[in-house]
This record gives C-alpha cells, structure tokens and sequence, in this order.
C-alpha cells in the first residue's frame, strides 16, 4: 500500500554537473600522498591477511600451551600443610608471642578521675 | 492523486548494484583513487536524494554530497574496516545535511521538488509536485524514514543504523510518515 502510494515517483537526480564539482573538491582536498593510515597495515592486520601467517600464530600458541601444561605437571611443587598450633605448642615456636611479666604492677598507674593532685 | 498501480515501481538498488558498490569502496579503501569517480557515479544519486529529503533544498543537497566526497578523500579512517559501505556513504550524507540543517537560517522555507515523476505524464507530474508539498509538512526524521525505506530500499533495522535510533522507532517514522501523507494526499485506505 505504501510503495502504491509512492509508485512512479522517485526523487529527482543529482544535476549533471554537480558529479565535476564533488570531484573536484574531492581531488584539491585530497592530500597529495596518499593518507598512511590506508596505505600503512598495522602488524595485526598482516597476521590476520596472511594464512601461513595466521598458521604460524596459532601454532605457536600451542606450542606454548603444551609446553604450559609439561612444565605444570612435571615440577609442580608438593603441598605441604600448614602446622596446626596443637603440633607446634610443645617445641617453642610461638614462645616469642607469649606476653611478658610487666615491671609495672596496676596499682602504680595513677587514675587520672580519682587522683585529687590532678585536679580533673 | 497518486497514480497506483499503472506505473512502474519505483527503482531499487539490486543486488549487483550493491556488490559493485562495496568493490569498488575496498579498491578505493586500499589507495585507488580514482575509484573515488566511480563510487559517485554508484551512490550519488542516493546521497543525493537523502540529503535531499532531509534537507528540503537542492542547492543544500548538493553541497552535502560534496561533503560526503571530500571527507571521504580526506579521511584518515581506516575505511577497509567498514563492513556496509552502503550504510556507510549513507550515515555520511545524513551527517552531512544536518549539519547544513543546523549552520542554516531558522526561518527559512523548504523550497525543492523532493520527488519527481518517473515517466513524463501530465497527471504524474501534478500528483508529484502535490506528494512533494505535503512531504516537506512532514517532519524530516519521517520524511528521511520514508526516504531510506522506499527508495534505497534498506531494512528497518539499518534505517536505525543510519539515524542513530532503535529498528522499532525506525518502523514507527516511517509508517506515521507514510499514515500522515496518506492523510494530506486523501488516499484512501
């Protein structure tokens, strides 16, 4: 229904001398060399054009990955649990923690509210 | 009122159309330039008649499509990555003609025959002149919805692409535009 609605009609086309003018304008803006951008490919977009290339990379990440999973599996370190504190109590371990005796005893510490030289 | 079903329906852009079109924009994204004359002669009658239909002026229209030809030769975009050059070109013409749009005086009237007649007959010519009066009362995003919809003959989904909206709103531009025309023109439903 729509398309009846605008059939036989199109719009109007481009005045003929207009494709010399946008050429024109296109060619004096344009720089002389060519923009690097579309001429320079970064490194990806070579690995990604070239098949032996894209190969060659995949290949070496599996290479990689194999040789991940060797060296994990071969020299992966034992596990060694970790002492519980009943295992170490009795050889000393933790006697530097222990709290010792203070030279102070309680009753030289002044309490500040109830001393009456104070003054508070 | 419109003639419907004597005449011919409208051009569409076919597949060929569309393939050459995106060859020719990889040879001029790989440094051809003179692949740059023939992307015209392919898609400037479509940015043409976009900017045309957003704009509502001829000379407008044409400066935008000049836009469009000059960024592209100035660009320092990495154009080989576009995947639509179609939607593509497109998206550049709308830019460009609301950008006019904007630099333009507020006030000023939309003057230009939006749509023409495909074949030289007296009633076609009135009928197209009276679709281009009532197409320039409606609003431009309606009027360009319609535009993309019917003559370049895009999704609605890439209509959205191009405006910058959801498919949905896309679909809903173009079918209250079609709705309003048909309005002002008295069609019948």
């Amino acid at each position: 229904m729509s398309r009846d609605l605008l059939a036989g009609l199109r719009p109007p086309p481009p005045p003929t001398e207009l494709r010399v003018r946008v050429l024109a304008a296109a060619h004096r803006a344009a720089p002389t060399v060519a923009s690097p951008s579309r001429r320079r490919e970064s490194l990806l977009d070579r690995l990604w054009a070239a098949r032996w290339l894209r190969l060659a990379w995949l290949g070496a990440v599996l290479v990689l990955l194999a040789i991940h999973a060797d060296l994990a599996g071969r020299d992966a370190p034992t596990r060694v649990p970790m002492p519980t504190y009943a295992e170490t109590a009795g050889d000393g371990s933790f006697d530097l923690f222990r709290p010792r005796p203070s030279p102070w005893t309680l009753a030289q510490f002044r309490n500040p509210t109830t001393e009456p030289g104070l003054g508070l | 009122m419109l003639p419907s079903t004597s005449l011919a329906k409208t051009e569409r852009p076919t597949a060929d159309g569309g393939a050459d079109l995106e060859l020719v924009f990889r040879r001029f994204a790989a440094g051809e330039s003179p692949a740059l004359a023939q992307l015209y002669d392919l898609c400037a009658a479509e940015l043409y008649g976009l900017a045309l239909w957003r704009c509502g002026s001829r000379s407008e229209a044409e400066d935008a499509v000049q836009e469009v030809f000059v960024r592209l030769a100035t660009t320092t975009a990495d154009l080989s990555r576009v995947r639509n050059p179609r939607a593509y070109l497109l998206t550049m013409a709308r830019r460009a003609a609301c950008d006019l749009l904007h630099r333009r005086h507020p006030g000023e009237p939309l003057g230009a025959l939006v749509v023409a007649a495909e074949v030289t007959h007296p009633t076609v010519v009135v009928d197209a002149e009276r679709a281009s009066h009532h197409l320039r009362a409606l609003p431009a995003a309606q009027r360009e919805a319609i535009y993309l919809r019917h003559f370049a003959g895009l999704t609605f989904a890439e209509i959205g692409a191009i405006t910058g909206v959801p498919k949905f709103t896309a679909a809903s531009r173009c079918r209250n535009g079609l709705d309003r025309l048909r309005t002002l023109l008295g069609v019948e439903l």
